[in-house]
């Protein structure tokens, strides 16, 4: 009889490309904003990113709404978002 | 969590806003991804069972944190309940300081994005030489907005106020 044994423990399968650099400021900044669908996260992305652009001097913010919580955004919804904004915030993981 | 390191990867910085208790989820989420240490955004749970204005204030008190960590500059808590009992102690320590002088006080607790403010008059003449709640409360939700973050509903109760009245005022 063979027995497997299964290492339950983590492991990284990530690329690991590391952080993105950070702005010097949110002047003019496109906030690309993307929502789970969770209940109150549109909201709370849509006052912040009001927050920054009243305040902080960030330009507009662009809404990408996920299907579902569940998945990750498909990558070419990625890619999309990525080529019109300048800065990402995401909500809500709950 | 996914979604944001994705973006990191591709080069825009981002942030996640998580709730408290997702927290070691969304960073193991983040570690799985090549992303150890992942700086993000916490907030009190439950989201969902909040009103409008209860997740608008939960979004403004998590607005400076989102500031930070897209340009770099958060050196303090990530999370936008980081207060703790002691700094609301040293907070409202300093707001009693002058009441305590005409023998009044004031106490404070704590729950959630919740400050209930109690105001403590062992007698008519204190009552009298105290100013009123309505006066009070501004003062105070300025001095507690500048000293810990905005975002808070704070209450004042106030003995004076008639048995019939609500015992508390709103600030």
């Amino acid at each position: 009889m063979t027995v497997t044994l299964v290492d339950p423990t983590l492991c990284v399968v990530g690329s690991g490309a590391g952080l993105a650099p950070r702005l010097a400021s949110l002047e003019g900044v496109v906030l690309g904003l993307v929502s789970n669908g969770k209940t109150h996260g549109r909201g709370i992305l849509e006052r912040v990113a009001q927050n920054l652009i009243d305040r902080h001097g960030a330009r507009d913010a662009v809404l990408m709404r996920k299907p579902t919580a569940n998945l990750p955004a498909a990558p070419d919804e990625v890619a999309a978002l990525t080529a019109g904004v300048t800065a990402i915030i995401a909500a809500i993981g709950d | 969590m996914l979604d944001a390191v994705h973006f990191e990867g591709h080069g825009v910085p981002a942030v996640a806003i998580l709730t408290e208790p997702f927290a070691s989820t969304g960073g193991a989420i983040a570690e799985l991804a090549g992303f150890a240490h992942y700086p993000f955004a916490t907030v009190p749970h439950p989201i969902g069972s909040l009103t409008v204005s209860g997740a608008m204030a939960v979004a403004d008190a998590v607005t400076p944190i989102v500031l930070g960590l897209l340009t770099g500059a958060a050196a303090g808590a990530s999370s936008a309940t980081a207060v703790t009992a002691a700094d609301l102690d040293d907070v409202v320590n300093g707001l009693a300081e002058g009441l305590r002088t005409g023998g009044a006080d004031l106490t404070a607790s704590v729950t959630g994005r919740e400050i209930c403010l109690q105001l403590h008059l062992p007698d008519a003449a204190c009552a009298e030489c105290v100013m009123p709640a309505s006066v009070l409360a501004p003062m105070f939700r300025s001095r507690i907005e500048a000293e810990l973050c905005p975002g808070w509903t704070i209450t004042l109760g106030d003995p004076r106020e008639p048995e019939a009245a609500p015992a508390e005022v709103a600030i």
